[in-house]
């Protein structure tokens, strides 16, 4: 009898542990509170985000903040299963592949998406539109693309510092590396941090890249692709390329030793560059990227269809990447904003970096976004740069010439997309 | 039976049945929540990754369209298999066996009867084991970077040229090797030292009666008392070395390297799922995975079979 009883409080006890723990779980989408779940990885701008829930007191937003391929992952893995946050950070790198299954999402045009479309570059935003005309995303921030190069080592190899005069050693990609050619020849010393950088800014610049607008694959005959791999192997085989893959430790130990004299940096590099090296500080400078236009990151905001508060999702992130917003986030942490309008506030073109021996970055960085012509996205962009990026990376580590490099890159991205 | 008080007599009859079918039952009962577990975790998830490698799965797609073996033909027609294959064997090889050699080594050197510290020594061999292996491999990467780490240095003092670990297949599998040896290797000869401890004095005493020396009494009497536990080493050792992936994955990159040096097995199947987005045939290859190792297992269960036997 004894050992019954036992065993009946002993069940009792666990039923009652187990649904304590489930009365948490299925959280409260009450009339009156609303959080927003948001994944991403990078993070949002806590006064902003502070500001909204102040606005709309029901609100509450959670950001859950990831590294930059595991939260891609962890994304593609929820929507798999039909759940998901919602809203969700999403790289331009990586929008290609989620934008062509726009069932995951939802329209955002069902809010009014239409309507803010005319605020934002016209290639920015549609890289967030899929082929139905569905809006997926709506843009975030932008990279824009310069060079920022050390000037004491130019100074030691007999270069202008003025950048100015540095952006009038290299008009196009031949003079950037006619430059590097000199520098190597004075100081011994590398260039550029790999041929990959070369490659990444430079290929961006056309207006084709690996798709053209009718959705077809363009990589093996785009003149622009294969001038841009010549180029980066020119570095590599001229000996400019330290052979270092960006924010690896040793990236960082090379950027900090004067392991490489320039750098291609989007707008968000400069405060990685200052993280990395402290201590340079008014040793570095920027100049214009050879061939002006360019961009390098930014990201979308989506709302995938799983939540269950879209429009209040919709609403703040419209209201996060209005032009009013995103000057105050400019101002406060540098990150270039994607509404044309701002390119001629002075707030933005007058901004000059302090650590970057105070070079006017917002108009360089204004100047490249604005000659920017944009190219057509498609699903396998970021599947066909690996193979290339690889490409190159058997070339800097001296395993492959660049003719063989870019023969296999094309068969590697054929096999890897031709299912 | 007849030692039971004499309250259960009249009670007997009434609980006999019950008992009886509670003591038939309960062995089952209680080993259970292993099955169970294994069935959710295990068995299902095992059976669905077989049910999705015969389709074209991408996972936001709406509909997966059975494809029946075409995951398994293009997958043996596949370069990048084959060169994941031979990598994840030449990775496991060069970790398993100086891995387990260094690991008896150790645990030889731990047994000694009159070894201070006994304790402290056994815990520094788990530390390796404990740490997180995303650490591991970012400092192992410093380590053996090209320009800057402390190997560098050493090269550059004794006038050598500089190597660039991450570039060729060997160096590139030599490091990961070296990792996954710093990792195992305490863990592995804490076991090995467990199963020397167990080993009656009797024997080592009556061998050295008849003259054996320190390593004819660790080859004739150490290794043989030990050998169902070297053969478990090697079995989980096998079942762990052929599933290497974090190393490669944070070492080299998610394609295993610019010309695929480190790629594994379970990096090919985790960059064909969530960078090419292809679950089917990622799941063919994980199956491959699994034959592979069954395979081996079963290699390793013949042979102990056979030394067995033969004894």
């Amino acid at each position: 009898m004894r050992a019954s009883m036992k065993a009946a409080l002993a069940a009792a006890a666990a039923i009652s542990l187990l649904l304590a723990g489930c009365s948490g779980a299925s959280g409260g989408s009450s009339d009156e509170k609303i959080t927003l779940n948001m994944w991403g990885f990078a993070d949002l701008y806590k006064p902003q985000v502070q500001q909204y829930e102040k606005d709309h007191p029901n609100i509450t937003i959670q950001s859950k903040i990831s590294d930059y391929d595991a939260s891609h992952q962890t994304l593609l893995t929820a929507l798999a299963a039909g759940k998901g946050p919602d809203i969700g950070q999403i790289a331009i790198d990586y929008m290609g592949e989620f934008v062509d299954k726009p069932a995951a999402f939802t329209d955002l045009r069902k809010f009014g998406a239409d309507k803010i479309e005319k605020n934002y570059l016209d290639w920015r935003w549609a890289g967030g539109v899929a082929t139905n005309g569905s809006v997926v995303g709506i843009p975030t921030d932008v990279g824009g693309m310069a060079i920022a190069y050390r000037t004491d080592l130019f100074q030691a190899a007999g270069l202008p510092t003025d950048p100015a005069e540095v952006s009038k050693l290299w008009p196009d990609w031949k003079g950037y590396l006619a430059t590097g050619k000199k520098y190597v020849d004075a100081t011994g010393q590398k260039w550029v941090d790999s041929g990959k950088s070369v490659f990444r800014a430079e290929s961006n610049q056309g207006d084709e890249k690996y798709y053209d607008a009718k959705g077809k694959t363009v990589y093996e005959s785009n003149s622009q692709i294969k001038r841009s791999f010549d180029d980066g192997v020119a570095a590599i085989d001229g000996g400019m390329s330290a052979n270092v893959a960006t924010f690896t430790p040793q990236w960082g130990a090379a950027l900090a030793n004067g392991g490489f004299a320039t750098l291609p940096a989007p707008a968000w590099m400069l405060g990685v560059v200052q993280q990395q090296a402290p201590d340079l500080a008014k040793e570095w400078s920027i100049a214009t990227l050879p061939g002006t236009s360019g961009n390098d990151g930014g990201s979308f905001l989506v709302v995938p269809k799983a939540s269950k508060h879209a429009k209040e999702a919709y609403d703040f992130i419209s209201w996060l990447e209005d032009p009013k917003q995103q000057l105050a986030n400019f101002k406060a942490t540098n990150t270039f904003p994607s509404t044309p309008s701002l390119y001629s506030n002075p707030a933005v073109t007058s901004l000059k970096n302090p650590y970057f021996s105070d070079a006017p970055v917002g108009t360089i960085y204004t100047d490249s976004l604005k000659a920017v012509k944009g190219h057509p996205t498609g699903p396998k962009d970021r599947i066909i740069e690996n193979q290339f990026e690889n490409a190159l990376g058997r070339v800097d580590q001296g395993q492959q010439s660049g003719p063989d490099a870019w023969k296999q890159a094309l068969g590697d991205a054929k096999r890897e997309i031709g299912d | 039976m007849s030692t039971d008080t004499p309250i259960a007599t009249p009670f007997a009859s009434r609980r006999g049945v019950r008992a009886k079918l509670g003591e038939r039952f309960a062995p089952y009962v209680y080993i259970s929540p292993f099955f169970i577990l294994f069935l959710l975790f295990g068995l299902l998830p095992l059976l669905y990754t077989i049910w999705v490698s015969l389709h074209d799965w991408a996972p936001l797609d709406d509909v997966h369209p059975f494809v029946g073996g075409d995951n398994y033909a293009r997958m043996l027609s596949d370069p990048r298999f084959w060169k994941a294959v031979a990598n994840t064997f030449s990775i496991f090889l060069l970790s398993t066996v100086p891995g387990l050699v260094l690991s008896l080594i150790i645990a030889s050197v731990l047994n000694n009867r009159s070894l201070r510290v006994k304790t402290f020594w056994r815990m520094a061999l788990l530390v390796p084991n404990i740490t997180p292996l995303v650490t591991v491999t970012i400092v192992f990467s410093s380590i053996f970077g090209r320009d800057y780490g402390p190997v560098a240095w050493v090269l550059q003092v004794l006038h050598l040229p500089p190597i660039d670990w991450g570039a060729t297949p060997f160096t590139t599998q030599l490091v990961i090797a070296i990792m996954v040896i710093w990792r195992w290797t305490g863990y592995n000869a804490l076991i090995f030292l467990a199963a020397m401890q167990a080993v009656p004095a009797s024997l080592y005493e009556s061998a050295e009666i008849d003259g054996a020396g320190r390593w004819a009494s660790f080859t004739q009497v150490t290794l043989p008392s030990i050998r169902p536990t070297i053969l478990f080493s090697v079995v989980t050792s096998t079942v762990g070395g052929l599933q290497i992936f974090t190393e490669p994955l944070l070492f080299t990159s998610p394609t295993g390297g610019s010309n695929g040096q480190g790629l594994t097995m379970t990096l090919l199947v985790y960059g064909q799922a969530f960078n090419s987005f292809h679950f089917g045939y990622a799941s063919s290859i994980a199956v491959a995975l699994l034959v592979i190792v069954l395979l081996i297992a079963g290699v390793n269960f013949v042979l102990a079979r056979l030394i067995r036997s033969s004894e």
